[in-house]
């Protein structure tokens, strides 16, 4: 590709985005380098998944997608795109939820695969039914919640987190990336901030989730991958006793 | 007919004294590449294709990673094979990303590790089996160091020679490279699980060693047994080199490459 002879209004959008995507990239690393390695270790994580769940083809499918969903998010937060950011997360959240339901639905998972939207009706938008209720009674997750307080079972945190993240994706004007004083992606500290503990929420989320749906499997993991998930993978302490809590239980 | 490989000959044997836990993988493996690996490709290619001279356009499936795919650059830059034919497998998909980015190849397999993988029913290689150069370099793959990990390797081995010999391949090339530690090396689970891959006429496989191995040295020489008796089995004759690199501490590199040959009258 020759630069020079590229028409007018592409060279210009090709060359000024090259310049603030450099910009933003270089403010986001030299205040949040160590921050964001912690985030593509927690992304990595999805390795042990993938070669523990590898027998599953909505395993073999969607793994990579969620892998990808965080990779890609971290990519735009140091960007500056931070819009683009949460629409990811979302997005891994929802393919992680779907991994668990099509796990044990595996003609639904054909029918999804084939654009059958057989799901779609009244209030009901999503594979697994409406609501949450189809993982609020997977016996391991009502376990977690009867530990958890009687008012914030695991499932609210999801939903709120998942309502937030929706925002983004439906372009609400809180989650507007322009300002009337500015268009052009830039590099925020606190923006950044903020994104970063959706972030971890929601890989804390997708990861106790795929602990308790995956509980046998889990279990018999080698310890070192036990704990480099309990410890890279779920940064909210809490789930951390309760998930330890069951496991001495059952062990 | 030519012998290119010597039987059982160690090519060379060096040490890193790193004082480090974590050994320097890129100058280790740019050594077995330069030492061991490209040579027996290259002479073992002039085996599998006599009249391609300039350009034997090989398929090859190596595990590697993401900071040192030198057995790939030397196989392309030396004319022995190129992007197309060539079958990249990493661990992690993080490196996947890499590999898929900074080396061009058309397939690159990531996130499971192959010693999982392989008995799966969907698994990945089959369909682009057989191949002329099987590079199973499982020192690049981050290896757990958890008991068992260089049983479950040989048991792999045994499978892919196996699913080799059910595509007709009368020669390829085979590379095996592990980490031995000081865990111990348990024979009795690898010699079972080699006796549920049955062979018509086979005996099952027996090695005169104890059943729990612990000195390094031992492990080397057992490990070349179990190679040659699995190539037995499946009617291969396997001349191979080898090579070992002590680390720091119990760790060893051990590396064994060879043409793997249908054997004569079968």
């Amino acid at each position: 590709m020759k630069i020079d002879r590229l028409p007018t209004l592409t060279k210009a959008m090709f060359s000024d985005q090259k310049k603030w995507s450099k910009d933003n990239w270089s403010l986001t690393l030299g205040e949040h380098s160590s921050d964001t390695e912690k985030l593509l270790e927690k992304i990595n994580l999805f390795d042990i998944w993938s070669n523990a769940l590898q027998d599953s083809e909505p395993t073999r499918k969607l793994i990579p997608e969620i892998f990808l969903d965080g990779y890609m998010a971290i990519h735009f937060a140091c960007m500056g795109l931070y819009k683009y950011a949460y629409v990811c997360l979302r997005s891994q959240l929802e393919t992680g939820l779907r991994l668990v339901y099509f796990s044990t639905h595996p003609i639904e998972f054909k029918w999804w695969l084939n654009g059958n939207e057989w799901y779609r009706g009244g209030l009901q938008k999503d594979v697994w039914g409406e609501g949450y209720n189809y993982f609020n009674n997977l016996e391991f997750i009502k376990e977690f919640d009867k530990k958890l307080d009687k008012d914030k079972p695991l499932f609210n945190g999801v939903r709120k987190s998942y309502s937030k993240l929706s925002k983004y994706v439906h372009s609400s004007p809180e989650s507007f990336q322009t300002r009337p004083s500015s268009i052009s992606p830039k590099y925020n500290i606190e923006q950044f901030k903020i994104w970063q503990t959706m972030f971890n929420e929601i890989l804390d989320y997708i990861n106790v989730i795929f602990i308790l749906s995956f509980y046998d499997k889990f279990v018999s993991f080698p310890s070192t991958q036990q704990k480099t998930i309990f410890e890279k993978g779920i940064k909210n302490r809490k789930f951390r006793e309760k998930l330890k809590e069951i496991l001495s239980e059952k062990h | 007919m030519k012998k290119i490989l010597s039987v059982n000959s160690t090519i060379c044997l060096r040490r890193f004294s790193w004082g480090c836990s974590m050994p320097d993988y890129d100058q280790i493996k740019t050594q077995l590449v330069r030492d061991l690996w490209f040579p027996t490709i290259r002479n073992g290619g002039d085996i599998l294709y006599p009249r391609l001279k300039k350009n034997k356009q090989m398929k090859v499936f190596t595990l590697t990673t993401d900071t040192n795919f030198e057995e790939i650059t030397t196989l392309m830059s030396n004319k022995l094979s190129q992007k197309e034919r060539i079958i990249a497998w990493t661990q992690s998909q993080f490196k996947q990303l890499r590999l898929e980015t900074n080396v061009s190849l058309y397939i690159v397999f990531g996130g499971t590790r192959y010693e999982d993988s392989i008995s799966s029913p969907s698994f990945q290689l089959n369909d682009h089996l057989p191949f002329d150069v099987i590079n199973l370099d499982f020192s690049s793959q981050d290896p757990s160091f958890d008991a068992g990990r260089v049983e479950k390797e040989i048991i792999s081995l045994e499978k892919t020679i196996r699913m080799q010999r059910n595509r007709n391949t009368n020669n390829f090339i085979l590379i095996y490279t592990t980490i031995l530690n000081s865990n111990n090396l348990n024979l009795t689970s690898i010699c079972s699980a080699s006796d549920t891959c049955q062979v018509t006429g086979w005996q099952g496989l027996t090695i005169e060693y104890p059943s729990d191995i612990s000195d390094n040295n031992q492990k080397i020489n057992c490990i070349e047994s179990i190679l040659c008796k699995i190539s037995q089995k499946y009617n291969y004759s396997y001349n191979f080199n080898k090579m070992n690199i002590y680390l720091s501490g119990t760790k060893i590199v051990f590396s064994i490459a060879g043409l793997l040959r249908k054997s004569e009258g079968l």
